[in-house]
C-alpha cells in the first residue's frame, strides 16, 4: 500500500474529508478492489483496538458472573482450589493463569478436610469411572444441546420440556416430550435429530437408527448428524456396520471429523 | 442476511455493555459446563472454556459487519464444543493434529459459517496482538489515539509532531511495520 492511498484511508476513516474528496474516494472504492481490501484491513485494526480497549470491562464482568454461575456444581462447593488440587494440577494451572482476572477462585478454608474426603471420593468414582477408558461407545456420544424454544409458539409448552430434558440428559423424558413435539412439528429435523438420540440413549436402538437412517438419506442440513448418528448407532451396538458408516464421513467434517477418525481405529 | 433476535446481545457487547451478559451466563453457562464435565472436564475447565467463549464473541461482536443470524446460545456452545475438543485432541495425542486449528467447516448450516468467522477473528486478533507489542512505544501510541477516532490534529499536539499530515505519514510507516510482523507472526 503506498503512502499517499494509506493517507486517504486514514482521512476517510477519520471523518477528515470534505464532500467532494469524499465522494471521489467512494468511487475509487468500488472501482479499485485493491484499496477497498485494504480498506477492509485497516478496519479489522480498528476492531482489534476495540477489543483490547474494552477487555479489561469484560474481564471484570466475567469475573463477577463466574462466582455467579459456576459454583452450583459439587465442584464449586469444595471450593476451585481445592478441586483442581484434587486433580493434581492445581499450582500449576494457577501459576499459568493466574494473571487472568475472570479466572480467579478462592478456596473456602473450613470446608477444606471435608472437602478433600468429599473430593478424594469422587477422584476415585472417576478413576473407576472413566468414560475415556471403559465404555467406547460414551466416549463419542456428544450430543449438541437443543434448541428448540428458538423457534416460536407451535407446541410451544412441549419445546420447552423437551429442551430442558433433553439438555439436562434426561433422555427418556426428552423422548416422550419430543413425540409430542414431532406430532405438531414434524418436519423439524433438529428435533428429529433430538427423538433419534433420545431414542438411542434410551436403547431404543431400532427406532434410532430409523430415524438416522431418514436424516443421512436426505438432503437437509442434518444429513452429516444422521450420518454420524447411524455409525454410533452401530458402533454402540457391535455392529460390523459401523465401519461402513463411518467411512461415509469426511475426516475433515469439523462437526464429526475427529470422532469419526477415533471411531475408525477401533472399529478396525 | 436477517438479524436474529439475539443480534441485539452482539450490538450490547460492541457498545461495552456488559450487563446483557448476566443473561448469556444464566442461558447457557450450565449447559456448557453439563457437557463438559460429561465429556471429562471439570468444572474448572467449563468455566474457562466459557470465558475463551465469550471473549471469542466478544472479539467478533467488535466487527461492525457482523450480524448474529442465529441464536446466541447455539454459537456459543458451538466455539466452546470446539475448544474443548480441540483440548481433549492435545491431551490424547491418540488424534493427528494436522492443523494447528480445526479444519475448515462446511457451509451446510448458518452457525457453521458464524463459526468460522468468530474463529477467523479469534486468530487474527491473536497475531495482531503479538505483532502489535514488538512495536515502538510510539508507534503503539500514536495507532491507539488515531482508533480512539481523536482527530489528526490533536495527536499530533499531543505527540509532539509538526501537523495532522505528519500524524497520518507517521500511521503509514507504523501500520506497514505491524502488517509485516504480523505476516512473520
Amino acid at each position: 500500500m503506498n503512502e499517499e492511498n494509506d493517507i486517504l484511508i486514514s482521512r476517510y476513516l477519520a471523518a477528515d474529508m470534505g464532500l467532494p474528496e469524499l465522494a471521489a474516494f467512494e468511487a475509487r472504492l468500488a472501482a479499485e478492489p485493491a484499496l477497498a481490501a485494504e480498506l477492509q484491513r485497516r478496519k479489522e485494526e480498528l476492531t482489534f483496538f476495540r477489543t483490547e480497549a474494552a477487555l479489561p470491562d469484560l474481564e471484570a464482568q466475567m469475573a463477577t458472573l463466574a462466582t455467579q454461575h459456576f459454583q452450583s456444581a459439587p465442584e464449586g462447593e469444595l471450593g476451585q482450589e481445592a478441586w483442581t488440587q484434587v486433580q493434581g494440577k492445581g499450582k500449576k494451572e494457577q501459576g499459568k493463569k493466574g494473571g487472568q482476572t475472570a479466572k480467579i477462585r478462592t478456596l473456602n478454608w473450613k470446608r477444606w478436610l471435608p472437602a478433600t474426603g468429599i473430593a478424594a471420593a469422587v477422584a476415585l468414582v472417576l478413576l473407576i469411572w472413566n468414560p475415556f477408558s471403559t465404555d467406547p461407545y460414551q466416549q463419542f456420544a456428544l450430543h449438541a444441546p437443543l434448541y428448540l424454544t428458538e423457534k416460536g409458539d407451535a407446541a410451544a409448552e412441549a419445546a420447552t420440556a423437551a429442551q430442558q430434558a433433553f439438555n439436562a440428559g434426561d433422555y427418556a423424558e426428552a423422548h416422550s416430550q419430543l413425540i409430542l413435539y414431532l406430532q405438531q412439528n414434524p418436519d423439524d429435523n433438529e428435533a428429529r435429530l433430538a427423538f433419534g438420540i433420545a431414542a438411542l440413549e434410551t436403547d431404543r436402538d431400532a427406532e434410532a437408527r430409523a430415524i438416522f437412517i431418514e436424516l443421512a438419506n436426505g438432503t437437509t442440513a442434518f444429513k452429516d448428524d444422521g450420518q454420524f448418528y447411524l455409525a454410533l448407532a452401530y458402533f454402540k451396538a457391535g455392529d460390523t456396520r459401523a465401519k461402513a458408516e463411518l467411512e461415509k464421513i469426511s475426516p475433515d467434517n469439523s462437526d464429526f471429523g475427529v470422532r469419526v477418525l477415533e471411531m475408525l481405529q477401533l472399529v478396525e | 442476511m436477517t438479524p436474529h433476535a439475539d443480534h441485539s446481545l452482539i450490538l450490547a457487547l460492541r457498545e461495552g455493555d456488559f450487563s446483557i451478559l448476566n443473561r448469556v451466563y444464566a442461558d447457557n453457562a450450565a449447559t456448557t459446563t453439563s457437557w463438559i464435565t460429561k465429556n471429562s472436564g471439570s468444572l474448572a475447565d467449563a468455566q474457562d472454556v466459557f470465558q475463551e467463549g465469550i471473549i471469542a464473541l466478544h472479539q467478533k461482536a467488535n466487527d461492525p459487519d457482523f450480524v448474529l443470524t442465529c441464536p446466541i446460545g447455539a454459537l456459543l456452545f458451538r466455539i466452546c464444543q470446539n475448544k474443548w475438543l480441540y483440548a481433549l485432541r492435545k491431551k490424547k495425542r491418540s488424534v493427528e493434529v494436522r492443523d494447528a486449528l480445526p479444519t475448515a467447516y462446511s457451509n451446510e448450516g448458518n452457525v457453521h459459517d458464524l463459526l468460522e468467522a468468530v474463529e477467523e477473528e479469534g486468530i487474527r486478533q491473536r497475531k495482531m496482538k503479538i505483532a502489535f507489542a514488538e512495536l515502538s512505544e510510539l508507534c503503539q501510541r500514536l495507532l491507539q489515539l488515531l482508533a480512539k477516532g481523536l482527530p489528526a490534529a490533536k495527536i499530533a499536539a499531543e505527540l509532539d509532531m509538526a501537523e495532522a499530515n505528519t500524524v497520518y505519514r507517521r500511521r503509514h510507516a507504523c501500520g506497514d511495520r505491524w502488517r509485516k510482523l504480523y505476516e512473520r507472526s
